[in-house]
């Protein structure tokens, strides 16, 4: 037999009663549903019967907003850049470089390394540098003119 | 005609759903408190156990036994608590809010009633879990022992027996600790 508890049963179950109920919900809350779409609130079933997540809500709007801003912005900056007149802009003066033959490896070669000696800081032009040869683009081809070196045997 | 037959039965199964909710969300609140003694703890899983049978029902499952079905999804939610996204959405677990006290001033009786409380609170802690079970569906929800087998899913003998002991080591302890019955 076990022995009878030595506070009174009915101040322990007052006592039990009073924790329990205290910590019961009040007033309970209405269920939640996955979706207001699935759940078909009828006509009386009003707001108060869903959740309320204000807190979500009041972030989901925040952000809607914050997003429709960044669009706004976007999209008043393109416009106002696009009203800007812009700048004239023309290609570089041509400089007055010789014209090469673009198949003649060696007057390219020639023309590179001038190039670089211009590029080194305190290098002067070397006064005896060769002149390079005039090139007419446009009249490369001459009649007769094989393509060959003259001194190139012939058949 | 159909869009109206599809309304009807949308409107049935709310129905359905509120009266399952009306008559059974308490116990299924009892078992996750019984488990966590956290209130508003027990209510998420409560409502979660709820939108689960809702959902089921949306897939077209046939759910045999509701109320046997909440209870066991309320245990697994209850047992995966400590693993589980609740912490992480906004619940808090007993411990951290231990502490938390009421920013105004309470009256001597109700700051007596809270410290009994908060006594009681730890000892039922220190309870097995099955008398915790017992008593809180026995003192929340003024179940008689046949209520509870059938919630517990064992015979009212063993009920009467488990609530007898359950009662007896929270009388012993409360002893112990000199905590006096509210007046």
């Amino acid at each position: 037999m076990t022995t009878p508890p030595s506070e009174p049963t009915a101040d322990l179950d007052r006592l039990l009663t009073a924790f329990y109920q205290s910590e019961l919900p009040k007033p309970w809350p209405r269920p939640r549903y996955p979706s207001l779409a699935h759940a078909h609130p009828s006509p009386a079933a009003s707001s108060r019967d869903m959740p309320r997540h204000t807190g979500q809500a009041n972030a989901l709007s925040q952000g809607k907003f914050a997003l429709a801003l960044s669009v706004a912005l976007l999209l008043g900056s393109c416009w106002y850049l696009s009203g800007l007149p812009v700048a004239d802009w023309s290609p570089p003066a041509a400089t007055n470089r010789e014209s090469v033959n673009p198949f003649d490896l060696n007057a390219n070669q020639r023309l590179l390394d001038q190039q670089l000696q211009l590029q080194r800081p305190g290098s002067q032009p070397a006064p005896n540098a060769p002149a390079l040869p005039q090139v007419d683009l446009l009249n490369l081809h001459q009649p007769g003119d094989t393509g060959l070196p003259k001194n190139a045997p012939t058949r | 005609m159909s869009a109206d037959r599809d309304t009807g039965n949308a409107q049935a199964r709310r129905d359905e759903f509120e009266s399952l909710y009306d008559r059974h969300s308490r116990e299924v609140w009892a078992i996750a408190y019984a488990r966590w003694m956290d209130k508003d703890l027990a209510l998420d899983i409560a409502q979660e156990a709820f939108m689960r049978l809702w959902k089921a029902w949306e897939r077209g499952e046939h759910i045999l036994n509701p109320r046997a079905w909440l209870m066991r999804v309320a245990r697994n939610l209850a047992d995966d608590y400590a693993k589980s996204a609740f912490r992480r959405n906004g619940t808090h677990p007993p411990a951290t809010m231990n502490g938390v006290r009421a920013p105004t001033p309470q009256p001597a009786e109700l700051l007596e009633r809270e410290e009994a409380f908060a006594r009681l609170r730890k000892v039922l802690e220190q309870l097995p879990q099955a008398d915790r079970d017992i008593l809180t569906l026995r003192y929340t929800l003024d179940y008689d022992a046949s209520e509870i087998a059938k919630i517990l899913e064992i015979n009212t003998t063993a009920v009467h027996m488990r609530l007898s002991r359950a009662r007896q080591r929270l009388a012993e302890r409360l002893a112990e600790q000199g905590v006096e019955p509210p007046s």
